[in-house]
């Protein structure tokens, strides 16, 4: 198994891939390259993005790259999935909270308040209303309308990332901060084995994981934190009051067939705390979820035990 | 054959005559240039308006309150985790 570890999209990247040496050096700088094409398509942080473009033309049609409207359309498809609770328009509501930079830069420099902005000023933006016309990738996004497509698009380019290292490797993963595809059969294993963290403490691992084929996301509010005035806020927006989710979760593990499915439903998930959880992955049947409460302990779906290795081997 | 070339100018005058009158009678009835633009501001609406309807999003409560739920499995407490001896795996979910 050979890997190849980078910084993108303000988050930790690592491919893994078994194969030939020389077709995987090159496969791995396809992968660095394609990352690199669609971070500056999708990220919220740059004017010039395809996406900050979308974003300014709110209110009328824009014509966007075929990416960017698949991802927009899946947004919407999940919107309805989640009943809500995925919604990426909460990027007013973000701006609200501080994060209104790249995590890597308000690390550097503390979190900011648009002075435009206020808290209270939240109402659901209207993401519902956006209207498409596939046959010219046409977007309308209702007036006023800015989205963050932060984690989906994550889940869309890591999948895809996948499919371009498998035409280089027999088998390969890709993590991109928790965001993970896995395609073929790793080193004399028929499963991929992957380290729960736990959301305390990340040096310390929960459980091992055992996972054949597809995709896997966590969600995590101790992951991306700051501190806003006196008030710690992070990053997972709850749709329904604007306001960072007030939830009994620190952390949701989703495995499904496609990564941004396991992205938006771990987010989802996490929103809506235990007590909704099974309500709502059943809007996903093919979907297994592992939660971490406050006291470290483990919840799933009643599928998400075939996935626990409970022989506690070393890798 | 010098009453077949006067039948044949007599028939071709006519048919320009009347193909005159009925272009001029076309034009006379379609709508003015700005009735046209105006006409096109109003297919573009159209177009808006034949678009799929989306269905409104269903709130979370109303379906935790429907027959859906009976469907649903219980939350399950998983086993706790054996101690992990050796390298823990590389893959870590880590989180985002």
């Amino acid at each position: 198994m050979q890997y190849d570890e980078f910084r993108a999209m303000n988050t930790d990247i690592l491919l893994m891939a078994k194969g030939d040496s020389v077709s995987l050096a090159e496969g791995f700088r396809a992968a660095r390259t394609y990352i690199a094409i669609c971070e500056k398509r999708f990220t919220r942080f740059s004017e010039q993005s395809e996406l900050s473009q979308l974003n300014r033309a709110s209110g009328g049609w824009f014509l966007a790259s075929q990416d960017l409207f698949d991802v927009v359309r899946q947004a919407r498809r999940y919107m309805d999935q989640t009943c809500g609770l995925f919604d990426p328009s909460i990027l007013v509501a973000l701006r609200n909270a501080g994060y209104d930079r790249s995590m890597d830069e308000m690390r550097t420099d503390g979190a900011g308040m648009d002075s435009a902005l206020t808290a209270g000023s939240w109402s659901l933006a209207g993401f519902d209303a956006v209207q498409f016309i596939p046959l010219i990738c046409g977007i309308h996004l209702p007036e006023g309308v800015q989205i963050d497509l932060g984690g989906i698009a994550k889940g869309w380019i890591v999948e895809r990332v996948a499919h371009l290292l498998a035409s280089y490797a027999q088998a390969c993963a890709v993590n991109a901060g928790g965001d993970m595809f896995l395609l073929g059969q790793p080193d004399d294993e028929e499963t991929w084995p992957i380290s729960l963290e736990d959301p305390r403490d990340p040096a310390q691992v929960l459980a091992v994981l055992r996972v054949r084929q597809g995709a896997l996301a966590t969600s995590s509010i101790t992951k991306r934190r700051w501190v806003q005035g006196k008030r710690v806020q992070h990053h997972i927006i709850d749709p329904r009051s604007g306001e960072p989710a007030d939830t009994d979760w620190l952390s949701v593990t989703v495995i499904a067939d496609h990564a941004t499915e396991a992205e938006v439903f771990a987010k989802a998930l996490l929103i809506a705390g235990s007590a909704q959880a099974q309500v709502l992955a059943a809007q996903a049947p093919g979907i297994a979820f592992i939660g971490v409460k406050q006291d470290g302990s483990l919840w799933g779906s009643a599928n998400s035990q075939e996935f626990l290795d409970v022989s506690g081997q070393t890798v | 054959m010098k009453w077949m070339k006067l039948g044949l100018r007599l028939w071709i005058g006519i048919s320009t005559l009347i193909g005159f009158l009925l272009g001029w009678i076309l034009l006379a009835h379609s709508g003015s240039p700005a009735a046209a633009s105006a006409k096109t501001a109003g297919s573009a609406v159209r177009i808006s308006a034949v678009l799929p309807a989306l269905q409104p999003v269903p709130s979370l409560d109303d379906l935790a309150g429907g027959a859906q739920v009976q469907s649903v499995q219980p939350l399950q407490p998983l086993p706790a985790s054996p101690r992990i001896t050796g390298n823990a795996p590389r893959l870590r979910t880590s989180g985002s």
